[in-house]
């Protein structure tokens, strides 16, 4: 039986990055299931089984690919909240971003960010970067079993 | 009268009436004694002690010169004495008798043994000559001959008195008269002895009384000459009674005793003058010290002394001090008068003065003169007092001036600070008054000083800021001193004036002395200022917020703009890969436009967001070794194959001061203009080095590329300028805008010079102070 591969979760508001970045990962022939969630409050509700998630088993992203500037709630809140939780704090955050404002990146590596990549215009460059994540993160780390926490079921 | 001539005087009529009275009582009652004394001496004749007793009351009379009563009262017993002298001597010579001496007692005075009682012819002399006398010293004239006679007086009772002191009645007895009377010679002497005493201090007694010494040896021989012949006189004729030595032998012992005696006289009485004259040279010594003494105190007092006589006001005395106050010296001035010295009319002025002052017999005050000298005008403060001579009359006028010029002077020239002073300057008392204030004080309030003076300080003061002057003046009596304090005073138009006080206190004499400065403008001034800077601050705030604003957009423009492009290079990408082998060459080629384009844009928005960020990021200063940073970026450049075949020249990088991310950044931009307009070149060649040049560091980028026409130099610096086309070198047209942005955050200056073909230099400036930067 094969090994089933974690899930990467992908938090972007943009459906042209989204499609970008899933091209990259396919591109890198990636083969974990990548969930596109479309903003904060969506990461949020999947990572705790709750709202449109409520009842999804429990099992831990092997990483979370997070843009920081999406509508309602927005990437550092969600890398906030998820390092300020115990159960959460492990999973590896990659914040993926346009945004190449000095103080985003010093508020994220406060918040204890694993990543911080500035989405390059050029497509190539784009590739590349996700390349060195997709090895870095999905295949290499592993995740410590059960830990992720129940949601109502 | 002096003390001495009063007492014998005195003496005399006592003795005199008392002799008198004892004779006449001896007369009434028939005792012998009190007539005669001694059995065989004749009596005194009643007559005699009467004029005897009348010419003592006379002298008495004498003794009271002053009263008139008295004076009538002397003349008319005078006139008695010598009427009842002359009557008895009439009688003697005209063989009449004129009963004079037989009116009182007659019986009894026939009944006399061994004849009747009568006057003596001498004693008749004697009371006449002394009732002349006694009348003449009564008057003023006849003083000398009133004296004469009264010494003629003495003569005549004393021959009686040697009489008896001998024995020989020759001498008390005129031929076959009664002879004189022991006591009426006694009497007529002490009489006579009375009246030369009673004016000895004028006539023919001044030389025996004068207090020479003259006077003091008539008074030591005078008497002590008479005893000595009386006693010689006596003693001859004592010998020669008792058979000592023959008459002869008698007249050469007189002469040799008196040779002897008068010799010791003299001898006594030159020793006395002789003591006497140099008790005086001692004296006079004395005195000659003291007033050498004082002589040196005058010459040296630093004020002028001079004395004129109080006659001719001409100068008798002159100092030192005075010498060189007037420059003139004393041979010149004594014996000259004010006007041989002065203008008339100072001359005048200072002789009406001098008369003045003599007239009033008090000193008088002369607070301030002019005078002139040969120095020029000098003021004089002087004091002129009278002198007196020993009969209280003005003898001389002393004056005493001091030269109060120099101290004057001072007070003007302080006088005129106080009337120039553009501050206000008051002397305050104690009491709440100002006792002096200076002009300034009319020209900012507009009030007039006498109606400042009237009233107290404080009635002026704005009635907000009384407490708190007040409290300050208390301060300042306590001897606290007052430092910028402020207040308001009262204009005459009603408004307020601001005051900035600096006082202090004189503690003993109650006074205030303060200057205060009109800072009324100076306040407006300063609230303008205070406004001006409220809507400073609140600017400051607006512009805070549309930097804020602005940063906010450029987080929107760096985020949201660069999606777009993002998504065409992305999406062109995949649509070459999914289109590969369907698409053709120009089709190819479209697509690589579409995505050149999209990076190009791409590249300008990074820049900007960079040149943007470097007008608002914080700064820092510290110390950058420039050639460290130099070398630094030729090596990236050189790593990124920009700089091949490069040859690079650094010379005289020093460490200067800014912010080392912003420099790394100006000389990137500057090398790789550098380096990309020298890559035509065959042999690129970059110079970097530096000097320095009125307090800057200059460093210079110099290559050897196209260079650049000079007529657009001043378009280099600008954002999105470009001299060179795009297809020619690549390039935003930001980096040099950047550089002269950030050099302009470090207070330095940017330029470039350059020829089309022949290379360009660029050049910044950092100061060589660190600035502070904000």
């Amino acid at each position: 039986m094969m090994v089933q591969l974690r899930k990467i979760l992908l938090v972007e508001d943009s459906r042209n990055d989204a499609e970008l970045a899933l091209e990259a990962l396919a591109e890198h022939r990636v083969a974990n299931e990548i969930v596109h969630l479309r903003d904060g409050e969506q990461a949020l509700d999947y990572l705790y089984g709750c709202g449109r998630f409520a009842g999804r088993s429990n099992d831990k992203p092997a990483c979370v690919l997070l843009d920081l500037k999406m509508p309602k709630v927005d990437g550092l809140e969600v890398l906030r909240r998820m390092k300020g939780d115990e159960r959460l704090a492990s999973i590896p955050v990659v914040v993926l971003t346009s945004s190449r404002e000095e103080n985003d990146l010093v508020e994220s590596y406060k918040l204890g960010v694993n990543a911080y990549v500035v989405k390059p215009v050029e497509f190539r460059s784009f590739l590349e970067a996700v390349r060195q994540l997709g090895a870095f993160w999905a295949v290499i780390n592993e995740i410590p079993e059960g830990s992720l926490p129940d949601g109502p079921r | 009268m002096d003390r001495g001539g009063g007492v014998v005087s005195a003496t005399a009529i006592f003795v005199v009436v008392a002799i008198g009275t004892v004779v006449l009582i001896g007369w009434q009652l028939d005792v012998g004694v009190f007539k005669a004394l001694l059995p065989p001496f004749v009596a005194m004749n009643p007559a005699t002690a009467v004029a005897l007793i009348l010419s003592a009351l006379s002298l008495e009379a004498l003794r009271n010169l002053a009263s008139p009563r008295a004076r009538i009262r002397g003349r008319v017993t005078a006139v008695a004495v010598t009427l009842i002298g002359a009557l008895k001597l009439i009688g003697l010579i005209a063989h009449w008798s004129s009963g004079i001496d037989a009116i009182l007692f007659g019986s009894r005075l026939e009944a006399a043994a061994p004849f009747p009682n009568r006057m003596a012819p001498n004693t008749a002399a004697g009371l006449f000559l002394a009732g002349v006398s006694l009348f003449l010293l009564h008057g003023r004239r006849w003083l000398r001959l009133a004296q004469g006679l009264a010494f003629l007086t003495g003569l005549i009772s004393l021959t009686a008195l040697a009489g008896y002191a001998y024995g020989l009645q020759a001498l008390y007895g005129v031929s076959t008269h009664i002879p004189m009377a022991l006591q009426t010679a006694f009497a007529l002497f002490l009489l006579s002895l009375g009246m030369l005493a009673v004016r000895s201090n004028e006539g023919l007694m001044r030389p025996l009384t004068a207090p020479g010494p003259g006077g003091a040896t008539a008074r030591r021989l005078l008497p002590s000459a008479a005893l000595a012949a009386l006693l010689i006189g006596w003693l001859r004729l004592l010998g020669q009674r008792r058979g000592l030595y023959r008459e002869e032998v008698g007249v050469a012992l007189i002469v040799v005793g008196a040779i002897a005696l008068f010799s010791a006289l003299i001898w006594w009485n030159a020793r006395a003058i002789e003591r006497a004259e140099a008790a005086r040279a001692d004296a006079e010594q004395a005195l000659r010290k003291s007033e050498g003494f004082l002589e040196s105190i005058v010459e040296n007092l630093p004020s002028m002394v001079f004395v004129k006589d109080a006659e001719d006001l001409r100068f008798v005395r002159f100092n030192r001090a005075g010498e060189e106050l007037m420059g003139i010296t004393r041979e010149e001035l004594l014996g000259k008068s004010d006007r041989d010295l002065f203008p008339p009319e100072q001359a005048d002025f200072f002789i009406a003065t001098d008369r003045e002052v003599l007239r009033g017999r008090e000193a008088v005050e002369i607070p301030q003169e002019a005078i002139r000298t040969r120095h020029g005008e000098r003021l004089l403060h002087t004091r002129k007092v009278p002198v007196y001579d020993e009969n209280g009359n003005p003898r001389y006028l002393l004056g005493i001036s001091e030269d109060i010029t120099a101290r004057r002077r001072a007070e003007e020239e302080v006088q005129h600070f106080f009337d120039l002073s553009l501050d206000m300057l008051c002397i305050a008392g104690f009491d709440g008054y100002f006792k002096r204030l200076n002009p300034a004080w009319v020209r900012t309030l507009g009030f007039s000083v006498e109606h400042l003076l009237a009233k107290p300080f404080i009635e002026s003061v704005h009635p907000e800021d009384r407490p708190a002057t007040l409290e300050e003046a208390t301060k300042l009596s306590e001897g606290v001193q007052t430092i910028s304090f402020l207040n308001r005073y009262g204009c005459s138009d009603g408004s307020y004036r601001w005051f900035l006080w600096n006082a202090t206190a004189d503690l003993p004499r109650q006074r205030i002395y303060a200057a205060a400065r009109d800072v009324t403008d100076r306040k407006r001034s300063e609230e303008e200022i205070e406004t001006l800077n409220r809507e400073l601050q609140k600017r400051v705030q607006e512009l805070a917020a549309l930097n804020r604003e602005l940063e906010a957009f450029s987080y929107s423009v760096s985020h949201d703009l660069r999606a777009p492009l993002r998504h065409i290079t992305g999406f062109a990408e995949m649509l070459a890969k999914h289109g590969a082998g369907t698409l053709d060459e120009k089709g190819n080629r479209l697509l690589g436009t579409i995505s050149d384009s999209a990076k190009q844009m791409g590249r300008l928005v990074d820049d900007l967001l960079v040149f943007s960020r470097m007008g608002r990021s914080a700064m820092t200063s510290e110390a950058v070794a420039l050639r460290a940073l130099v070398e630094d970026v030729r090596r990236e450049l050189e790593v990124s194959g920009e700089a091949k075949g490069v040859t690079w020249a650094f010379n005289g990088l020093p460490r200067v001061h800014g912010d080392p991310r912003m420099l790394r950044m100006v000389l990137t931009n500057l090398l790789s203009n550098a380096v990309k307009y020298t890559a035509p070149r065959k042999d690129p060649r970059v110079e970097i080095g530096s000097f320095v040049e009125s307090g800057e560091t200059v460093i210079f980028v110099r290559d050897n590329g196209v260079g650049f026409d000079p007529r657009y130099a001043h378009k280099l610096f600008g954002v999105f300028q470009r001299l060179h086309s795009a297809e020619e070198f690549e390039g935003t047209g930001i980096g040099l805008a950047n550089v002269r942005r950030i050099i302009d955050r470090h207070g330095g200056r940017t330029w470039a010079e350059g020829t089309v073909g022949a290379g360009a230099t660029f050049y910044f400036s950092l100061p060589e102070a660190p600035e502070v930067f904000s």
